[in-house]
């Protein structure tokens, strides 16, 4: 197969994955900043945010010189990821330490009105007996291996088109969530509606699991938009599109990971719609993009 | 209903592909046509590949079958009485209003097909074309005066395996036929040409061949040939563009029918022959002949392979218990009834499609009476396991296939270079003729 060229993209040669993390690292460095200027002293993260942007950067322009090398690709690719997988543990408490408003009550409110008055996650409360919960735990935990071995078989054994695709999906995907875990901070319902749920969740070997994990990644992250949904969504759509076998078996996965976030109180409504919206458009455009830069080069 | 179509050819075929703009001559008086070689399956590829709906033509027979009557008033069908099988007084009444049909239609800005080689037929080439569509395209262009401008554009059906369950079509646009003087076809001549002309265009997105040996032996060669010693592509990846080998086949075709007589070819047809043979008795694909034998692309393979196998396999089981009666059902009686691979799938589809409408009915039926809560089971379960199956055993299979070849060629090593170099050294011939030929 053809390799694909660089394409000018902007008003640079840096591709559209490696243009949304820097400026998503440039966000968040940015908040940071302005935040220690205005508000509080430095922040301890500001260092290592420094860090990333140099390192990613740094590295994206090294690597655009060996633009035409597959490993250059994937040494991208799995540096984009790590800086995305980073910010994450990042952002687990960084938002709500330098963002001065909560948004848990806006999204309960719009949440309300999607539920025509009620509220979802305390209506599905009687109904989330121990085996449903083990068993939505299962499916919210079945996440991160799916995240994983999908990353691990896309960005090894696809053609370089789908690679570039995926990892500018992945990007965008990523990108987009962060800010929403940036800019509007929101707990979720098991912290919302502590007050109001009749009992605390208790299951068994998979609830448990969630639990330590939840806790060992520094707490629960912000709730706007579900990157559970955003994510497995993202790559579910991404093997519809080219490896339907894999998306249509893991299609009932996914589903289990949308009711789980509901379920297991981690995630209001409107986060899963934004995080669904947010996976759709990233991959449409990813396709788009390079569909159209491998149609440019078929007819040369 | 192109989408229905679409639905109901993707469960016997795998996949339709299309070489060309999906969305030319749309509301345009456009004529497509196409080859005709699987019955009544053609119209609905041409119509599910297009994404359109379009006006057929038909032999006015076919509409004493009630149930091909109604499928006819579906598809848009306008009939025509062919010569033979009528009195021609009758016929040329009969005709002329379905021409004033057609001609309605185009003037209306939709889309004709025709298949002007009159019948559907299991060749290894195409029949001379009748002059319909030129009759039709005088017809036209004396009545309305090209307006709207009338186009004509060949369609090429290329099936894999017209008759196999899962093989692939690929659906070639060809170069249009141009009427840039409209009175050079009102008369006989200018009509033959333009039919002679239209029979070259679809001849040239078409493979088309001497002998039937010849169909088997040079789509072989034109595999290898674009495999160009290359190793295969990861499973559930199209090996090249189709039209590419259509391409190929043909100059091949060409090329074979001018040098036939040189000893130096026959001697390369013998060898192409003798390789074919002995990977067929080692049950060994040439597009697999370069198979890496390297462990780690071997643990990725089985890695890759392994989550599918192990995640598909109970959906599968449920897909395939679901709906092992109906398919058992039609299958026999397609056995039954088809004596030529010209039919098999018309029947299996025309058959298939009511058989398992029907199931399904029944199914919801029955599970309304014994708890409505359950009617999701045969509204989503079942297509949804059933369409997965059918993905999963095409999958299982190309992976046996491939683990087949992995453990052939391990255990035999001399033997994968054996094969590896008699293949490059038959595709080092070719090229040597390609250059000599200037080609």
């Amino acid at each position: 197969m053809k390799r694909l060229k660089s394409t000018s993209w902007c008003f640079t040669a840096f591709e559209p994955y490696q243009i949304t993390t820097m400026v998503l690292l440039f966000i968040i460095l940015g908040t940071t900043l302005s935040n220690q200027l205005f508000i509080k002293a430095p922040h301890p993260y500001q260092w290592l945010l420094i860090g990333l942007v140099v390192i990613y950067v740094g590295t994206a322009m090294l690597g655009n010189r060996f633009k035409q090398s597959p490993v250059s690709l994937l040494v991208q690719s799995v540096l984009t990821i790590a800086v995305m997988f980073g910010l994450y543990l990042i952002l687990a408490t960084l938002p709500f330490d330098i963002i001065p408003y909560d948004a848990d009550g806006v999204l309960a409110g719009i949440d309300q009105v999607i539920g025509i008055g009620v509220r979802p996650s305390l209506w599905f409360e009687p109904f989330v007996t121990a085996p449903v919960l083990n068993l939505f735990s299962f499916f919210y935990a079945v996440f991160i291996p799916y995240l994983y071995f999908s990353i691990f078989l896309s960005l090894l054994g696809r053609p370089e088109y789908e690679k570039r695709v995926f990892i500018t999906a992945f990007a965008l995907t990523y990108s987009f969530s962060f800010l929403g875990y940036l800019f509007v901070p929101a707990h979720g319902p098991v912290v919302f509606y502590q007050d109001q749920f009749a009992n605390p969740l208790n299951g068994g070997y998979f609830h448990q699991l969630i639990l330590t994990s939840i806790e060992q990644c520094g707490g629960p992250h912000g709730a706007f938009p579900s990157l559970h949904v955003g994510a497995s969504w993202f790559v579910c759509f991404f093997d519809l599109k080219f490896n339907r076998l894999r998306g249509l078996l893991y299609l009932p996965v996914v589903l289990g990971i949308v009711c789980a976030t509901v379920l297991l109180r981690y995630h209001y409504v409107i986060d899963l719609v934004a995080g669904f919206f947010i996976a759709t458009v990233s991959t449409q455009y990813a396709c788009r993009r390079y569909g159209a830069v491998r149609s440019a080069q078929s007819a040369e | 209903m192109y989408r229905l179509w679409k639905w109901i050819l993707m469960v016997f075929y795998r996949d339709i592909r299309l070489n060309g703009d999906a969305r030319v001559g749309e509301d345009q008086a456009v004529i497509f046509a196409a080859n005709h070689v699987n019955g009544l399956v053609d119209p609905f590829v041409i119509s599910a590949a297009l994404k359109r709906p379009m006006l057929f033509t038909a032999k006015a027979s076919l509409a004493k079958n009630p149930f091909l009557r109604f499928i006819a008033a579906a598809l848009s069908v306008i009939f025509f009485e062919r010569p033979e099988d009528h009195r021609l007084q009758e016929a040329r009444q009969y005709n002329a209003k379905a021409i004033e049909k057609c001609l309605e239609a185009l003037s209306n800005r939709r889309s004709l097909c025709i298949f002007p080689e009159g019948k559907s037929h299991s060749d290894p080439a195409m029949k001379p074309f009748k002059t319909g569509v030129a009759r039709i395209a005088a017809s036209y262009l004396e009545i309305y005066g090209n307006s709207p401008p009338l186009h004509i554009m060949p369609v090429g059906l290329n099936y894999e395996k017209k008759y196999a369950f899962r093989s692939s079509i690929t659906v070639t646009l060809g170069e249009p036929v141009e009427i840039r003087d409209a009175a050079a076809i009102l008369d006989k001549a200018g009509a033959k040409q333009l039919t002679l002309l239209l029979e070259e265009r679809v001849r040239a997105v078409t493979t088309n061949f001497a002998r039937v040996r010849d169909s088997i032996l040079i789509p072989w060669v034109a595999e290898l040939y674009l495999q160009n010693g290359l190793a295969p592509i990861a499973l559930g990846l199209e090996a090249h563009e189709p039209e590419k080998k259509v391409a190929v086949i043909n100059r091949f075709v060409q090329v074979y029918g001018e040098l036939k007589q040189d000893p130096h070819v026959r001697r390369l047809e013998k060898r192409v022959y003798a390789l074919r043979q002995r990977l067929l008795r080692n049950g060994l694909s040439i597009t697999e002949l370069h198979l890496p034998i390297k462990l780690f692309q071997a643990a990725f393979f089985c890695f890759r392979e392994f989550e599918l196998f192990l995640l598909g396999l109970p959906v599968w089981l449920v897909g395939v218990c679901g709906h092992l009666a109906p398919l058992t059902l039609v299958t026999g009686v397609v056995k039954a009834v088809t004596k030529d691979q010209d039919h098999w799938a018309t029947h299996a589809l025309f058959l298939g499609f009511p058989v398992f409408v029907v199931y399904y009915l029944a199914l919801i039926l029955v599970i309304m009476v014994v708890d409505w809560r359950f009617v999701w089971v045969p509204l989503v379960v079942m297509p949804f396991t059933g369409y997965v199956a059918l993905l999963y055993t095409d999958r299982m299979k190309q992976m046996l296939r491939r683990c087949r070849t992995f453990v052939t060629y391990l255990r035999h090593p001399d033997m994968h270079a054996t094969l590896k170099a008699e293949a490059e050294a038959i595709l080092h011939d070719i090229k040597q003729i390609q250059e000599r030929q200037k080609i």
